[in-house]
């Protein structure tokens, strides 16, 4: 799991955003190294306890620093200077709470590094977004799936939409699989789906309908670990599969408290999706049909 | 400092590389509350305090060890001022000294050549870390034109006294030039037009410690 390192002028201000981050953690939370305020408990950094922090963060899936400003900005690039062995480290350019929050959530979902960083510094466009500004864009979007194994649609219930919660546990059951997944609705156009904020950038609301296209080795296991996140944890509806043939069927059986769950889901549901519409199943390049689950 | 007796040296031996940052140490405490003034200008009124903080704590260090290769020396006020300072000149002369040490390498004695070589690096990584250059309003102000103006000295057959002395005024005449200057980094630059009319405090004290070393190295 990739490591953060979190560096401010004051430990106060430091604990503060890991607690609030900590919040959308559900499980294991990774690794997180506070180097902030100075040995005898004023404003400032050092460069020294960023190293030391560095080093005790990274347990080999590297780490993402994250910095408030000023002085913090240099001890982290000076810290780079003063590890005893090389790290895979990440200084990351992100607004300090938003980019600790996402690093944290993109983290324990089990991104790995580059996406921990994009999110986090990606993670100010979310209240861009809310107040209808723009910031500069420093996304680099994945290459769009052309030819797509397996794609899935399904129907957001739950009351709140895709937001940062529902949308690491999307990352998360992504992160063994290596499959390339994206996932669009008819309002936003397809994101990544191993990045718990593209994925909150859909703004996918209850009614939407998610697309979901996989490809690659793992692609098929990728699209029913999402489907399986369906309302109320009951057992996954019976999905029956329509082929490129055209052929249509009913896609899916939703359970009873998810055909009622799009008006009123049970606040405690943790879930995303109900109302499994369609996946279809497209031969493979070399013609072998490949199976979902 | 001042029971040295320095005349003519050609190479500057380690204990009068201690001298200069004891006489730094010693500049600093005395100007501290101007140096915190200037700060509290342009920025966040700390810069006096932290480097009194920061070389109060060198001296320490030094006082309870002997160190006998500059690159220890150098090293070891470089840590010293990182953990103690807290403030963004902690990593830049933090950066300034570990770059001198590594320049020199295990010397006992550092030439003319290889006090140059030392500052040079010290500049470089300075430059490197804060990313500014001359005419930013920043501690780059003073000391590139001190090194500048060595190197010139000693190009033209000058010794090592009338290097130093020339790199001080250099260094006090780039500081000052940085009053009418519009900050582009460090806290300053949030300010805009209006750090214009003070004095940058890390222009300042690096022009501290030229006449620290002008002091120390021509009696």
């Amino acid at each position: 799991m990739v490591g953060i390192v979190v560096v401010s002028h004051s430990a106060d201000l430091a604990h503060a955003a890991v607690d609030l981050a900590l919040q959308m953690v559900p499980g294991s939370a990774p690794r997180i190294e506070v180097a902030a305020g100075t040995s005898d408990n004023r404003l400032g950094t050092d460069a020294s306890r960023v190293a030391e922090a560095i080093v005790t963060a990274d347990d080999g899936d590297g780490v993402a620093v994250i910095m408030d400003l000023g002085s913090a900005v240099l001890s982290a690039e000076m810290a780079l200077e003063l590890l005893p062995e090389p790290h895979e480290t990440r200084l990351v350019p992100a607004a300090f709470a938003e980019g600790i929050f996402a690093a944290v959530i993109a983290a324990a979902a089990g991104a790995d590094l580059d996406v921990v960083a994009r999110d986090a510094t990606e993670a100010l466009q979310a209240k861009a977004t809310q107040l209808d500004q723009d910031v500069p864009q420093v996304n680099v979007a994945p290459p769009p799936i052309t030819r797509p194994a397996i794609v899935a649609e399904a129907t957001v219930v739950n009351r709140a939409g895709i937001h940062a919660r529902p949308a690491a546990l999307i990352v998360a059951a992504l992160a063994s699989l290596e499959a390339q997944v994206m996932i669009s609705t008819e309002r936003s156009a397809a994101v990544a789906a191993r990045s718990p904020t593209a994925v909150m950038s859909l703004g996918a609301r209850p009614g939407d309908v998610l697309r979901i296209e996989a490809d690659g080795a793992g692609a098929a296991a990728a699209v029913d670990r999402i489907l399986a996140l369906v309302c109320d944890g009951s057992p996954k509806p019976s999905k029956v599969r329509t082929g490129p043939d055209g052929s249509t069927a009913p896609a899916c059986i939703p359970s009873e408290s998810a055909q009622g769950a799009s008006s009123a889901p049970p606040t405690e549901c943790p879930i995303l999706l109900s109302s499994l519409i369609q996946v279809f199943e497209f031969p493979t390049r070399n013609g072998q049909s490949r199976q979902p689950g | 400092v001042g029971d040295i007796a320095i005349v003519a040296s050609t190479v500057i031996s380690i204990a009068q590389l201690i001298d200069w940052l004891r006489r730094y140490h010693e500049l600093v405490i005395k100007n501290q509350a101007e140096l915190t003034d200037l700060d509290s200008a342009i920025g966040d009124a700390d810069h006096g305090i932290n480097m009194a903080r920061g070389m109060t704590a060198v001296i320490d260090k030094l006082d309870g060890q002997h160190l006998a290769h500059a690159n220890d020396l150098f090293k070891t006020v470089a840590m010293t001022l990182v953990m103690s300072v807290g403030g963004a000149s902690g990593p830049l002369y933090g950066t300034f000294f570990l770059r001198f040490g590594s320049a020199t390498g295990p010397a006992v004695e550092l030439d003319t050549a290889a006090l140059m070589n030392g500052l040079d690096a010290g500049l470089a990584g300075i430059i490197e870390r804060g990313k500014a250059q001359v005419g930013d309003k920043t501690m780059v102000d003073a000391l590139s034109p001190a090194l500048a103006a060595m190197e010139s000295v000693i190009k033209n057959g000058g010794d090592l006294a009338a290097a130093v002395t020339a790199g001080r005024d250099a260094a006090v005449a780039g500081r000052d030039a940085t009053v009418p200057m519009i900050a582009r980094k460090g806290r300053a630059s949030y300010l805009g037009e209006r750090s214009v009319g003070h004095m940058d405090p890390g222009a300042a004290s690096m022009a501290l410690l030229f006449e620290a070393l002008a002091a120390g190295l021509t009696g």
